[in-house]
């Protein structure tokens, strides 16, 4: 609803990107503290590991570039109300 | 991404692990699910959008369709996860049926869906067919 009107592909990747972003965080943290209680698991360990380095931080890409497209998109270098959501300074 | 380290998981005792570990999180995907039609119908409601436009019908829609996407792949879940805790306190040996289960096109093609329902979900919410 809050996106009426506005660039559809940038949104799409930028929204599209936090929320697999969320969801690797979440499954890095549910595998990092099954991981603590069981030190013996190592595939606990590894899961943890290339969950974050194959889905959490290029779904962090995804979402930062899409951010900064929709941004230059939305407010040039002219526009006076700098959103805040976006911390591109 | 748990659902794969299961499909992945060299022995079943792993399979199990990781198949339980779904069952964890399951509570916060309801609470966020729910929360997210709760909050978009409030948002249709406070912006004066219709109840009945083609794009809000077609999120709740895809909305119903992508829970039982992930309900009936989460059953499927459950049959491997019960098989491979048997498994993993018998010998802790992957057998012909774990693999079966684990490799089944239907259980995989739920979850699939229901995470294709979901992007179409986005897609229609930026997108706004109709209005």
């Amino acid at each position: 609803v809050i996106a009426y009107s506005r660039p559809f592909l940038p949104l799409f990747l930028h929204v599209l990107g936090a929320m697999t972003l969320v969801g690797a965080i979440l499954a890095v943290l549910i595998l990092t503290v099954a991981a603590w209680g069981r030190p013996e698991v190592a595939a606990l360990r590894r899961a943890a590991f290339w969950t974050l380095l194959i889905v959490a931080i290029p779904a962090w890409i995804v979402m930062r570039v899409g951010a900064e497209w929709i941004y230059s998109k939305e407010f040039g270098s002219s526009s006076g109300d700098d959103p805040t959501w976006s911390a591109s300074a | 991404v748990l659902n794969v380290l299961s499909q992945r998981a060299e022995r079943p005792s792993e399979t199990a692990l990781f198949l339980r570990l779904i069952r964890t999180v399951l509570p916060v995907i309801a609470i966020g699910s729910f929360a997210t039609l709760i909050f978009g119908l409030w948002l249709v409601h406070n912006l004066h959008f219709d109840f009945w436009s083609f794009w809000i019908v077609a999120a709740i829609v895809l909305w119903v369709l992508s829970g039982a996407f992930g309900g009936a792949g989460g059953k499927h879940q459950e049959r491997a996860r019960k098989l491979a805790e048997r498994l993993a306190a018998e010998n802790d040996t992957s057998d012909g049926e774990l693999r079966a289960i684990l490799r089944d096109p239907r259980g995989s093609a739920m979850s699939w869906l229901a995470g294709f329902a979901t992007l179409l979900l986005l897609v229609d919410m930026i997108w706004k067919p109709g209005l």
